[in-house]
């Protein structure tokens, strides 16, 4: 009697659902598709005439802090030590945490991660960024790990870079730590830090681009999704409209700091038991399709083994 | 839940192909359920067609990532995902507005239906469902989606949507003996 009062009321339900009629238009949504589009094509023509300049602009004051830095390691010779090889920013390194609380992720901007993952680490108030570890092992290339999934070593892709079509060719990249492989644009000035243990890393893309993958274990997306936009917004970012395309994810979102003059951009998947989200930062004045679509690529290639 | 058929398959293609007609199509092929969807998920009347039209433009943007699969299935979960980040927004919004304007009262077709008193009670039941229970009921009886496709559609295991579809089942036919018990919702 039950069963059968349900079933009818239900189907009574779902008649009254189908019957009312429609309110939205083929039309109007066709033309606000449209709208989208030519909105995302002006956007894209904008990057090519003035992204240009903005990325000629950051190589010229990036030539001028590697001569710089140059210049002061000179005044030290002879009082380095290891450290000093360290410092080398070509190819790829990895800084294990060698357990002497000096790693390389002290200090990044992630301390509000570490709140949200439920981490007690309260040592990390440090703002040496990029302070490698002494015993690291920081010649090991990511190549030589065993990575145990088959994937091509490149990914070749067209870019375009505003009406300009320009070739990039990225590389395998196999996280040992977090167990996933993606691809990586070699060519921007890439150094990969993280820690054993943690569940985080953290990849370089130039001093102030960066973007940090972090896993947690837990299924609850959406609790962590509010969270985790409660604390942007405390911290004063606004949200956006636009942003990157990660298609593979279940949830992501640009965010901007007005007075930081950062982008922000927010990623989130679930994978067996756990959540991994991706945070990448870029200086606005520096927004170039290139680094949109590393990001892009990064996420969307993203596979864990 | 119905198939992709050989004329969909066909507008998405063409669509690709960059055949606006072909896209326009599949618009007007989908966009009822999907604002049927939303409305039964528990997007407001008045905010149905912004929902509806952030579907389409997502889809639009994504749709050369579409490759396998149902259409109809990646289509509800690009809903979903886009009805939970309007929830999100305007949870945000109205706290900033809080202060100065009186929320409206929430309205989910009760004008447009002329409904059964047992109706009447599930349709309420339903709205003030936890969405956790409130999704995989309106996916399995309302769009005859199976507990594959639910599991798909909201990223979960199809165990997982078995137990919530139960337990909203018994709450529905507990509310449907007790003459219209509310439950309270939870917001995504």
């Amino acid at each position: 009697m039950n069963q059968k009062r349900f079933d009818k009321g239900m189907d009574e339900l779902k008649n009254k659902y189908n019957e009312t009629p429609s309110e939205t238009s083929a039309s109007t949504i066709f033309k606000s598709v449209q709208n989208d589009k030519r909105y995302r094509e002006r956007r894209k023509s904008f990057f090519s005439k003035y992204g240009g300049v903005a990325a000629a602009m950051i190589g010229v004051i990036f030539i001028i802090g590697i001569l710089f830095n140059s210049v002061m390691s000179g005044f030290h010779m002879g009082s380095s030590d290891s450290n000093e090889a360290a410092s080398d920013d070509a190819g790829y390194h990895y800084n294990d945490d060698s357990g002497d609380g000096r790693s390389a992720e002290e200090g990044s901007p992630t301390s509000e991660h570490d709140v949200l993952s439920g981490s007690d680490d309260t040592s990390n108030n440090s703002n040496e960024e990029l302070d490698y570890d002494d015993n690291a092992d920081y010649d090991a290339p990511f190549e030589d790990r065993f990575y145990p999934g088959e994937r091509e070593d490149m990914l070749i892709k067209e870019v375009d870079t505003g009406g300009r079509l320009e070739r990039v060719i990225y590389e395998l990249y196999w996280n040992e730590e977090l167990q996933f492989s993606t691809y990586i644009n070699p060519t921007f000035d890439l150094s990969i830090s993280g820690n054993i243990g943690t569940g985080s890393v953290k990849i370089f893309m130039s001093e102030n681009s960066w973007l940090w993958v972090s896993r947690l274990n837990s299924t609850d997306i959406d609790g962590f999704v509010e969270d985790y936009y409660s604390e942007l917004i405390a911290r004063g970012f606004e949200e956006m409209e636009t942003g990157p395309q990660f298609d593979t994810v279940e949830r992501y979102s640009r965010w901007a700091h007005s007075e930081d003059g950062v982008f922000l951009d927010f990623a989130v998947l679930r994978d067996g038991d756990s959540i991994y989200y991706m945070e990448a930062q870029q200086p606005v004045v520096a927004e170039n399709p290139l680094f949109e679509d590393a990001l892009e690529t990064f996420v969307n290639e993203l596979v864990f083994e | 839940m119905c198939e992709t058929t050989e004329q969909e398959q066909q507008w998405i293609r063409d669509a690709l192909d960059g055949d606006d007609q072909a896209y326009y199509d599949l618009i007007q092929s989908y966009h009822s359920t999907v604002e049927r969807f939303a409305r039964q998920i528990g997007v407001r009347d008045e905010d149905i067609q912004d929902v509806t039209q952030e579907v389409f433009i997502k889809v639009y943007r994504f749709l050369h990532k579409y490759s396998r699969g149902k259409f109809s299935t990646w289509l509800y979960s690009v809903t979903l995902n886009v009805a939970k980040d309007f929830f999100r927004k305007q949870k945000r919004e109205k706290r900033k507005v809080q202060k100065t304007i009186q929320e409206k009262p929430v309205t989910f077709y009760e004008e447009n239906l002329d409904l059964s008193d047992d109706a009447r009670i599930l349709h309420e039941t339903i709205q003030s469902m936890d969405e956790k229970y409130r999704v995989p009921i309106v996916l399995f009886y309302f769009h005859e989606a199976s507990i594959k496709e639910i599991s798909s559609i909201m990223g979960m295991r199809e165990s997982t949507v078995k137990t919530r579809l139960k337990r909203g089942k018994e709450r529905l036919k507990d509310c449907l003996e007790g003459g219209g018990l509310v439950y309270e919702s939870k917001a995504f």
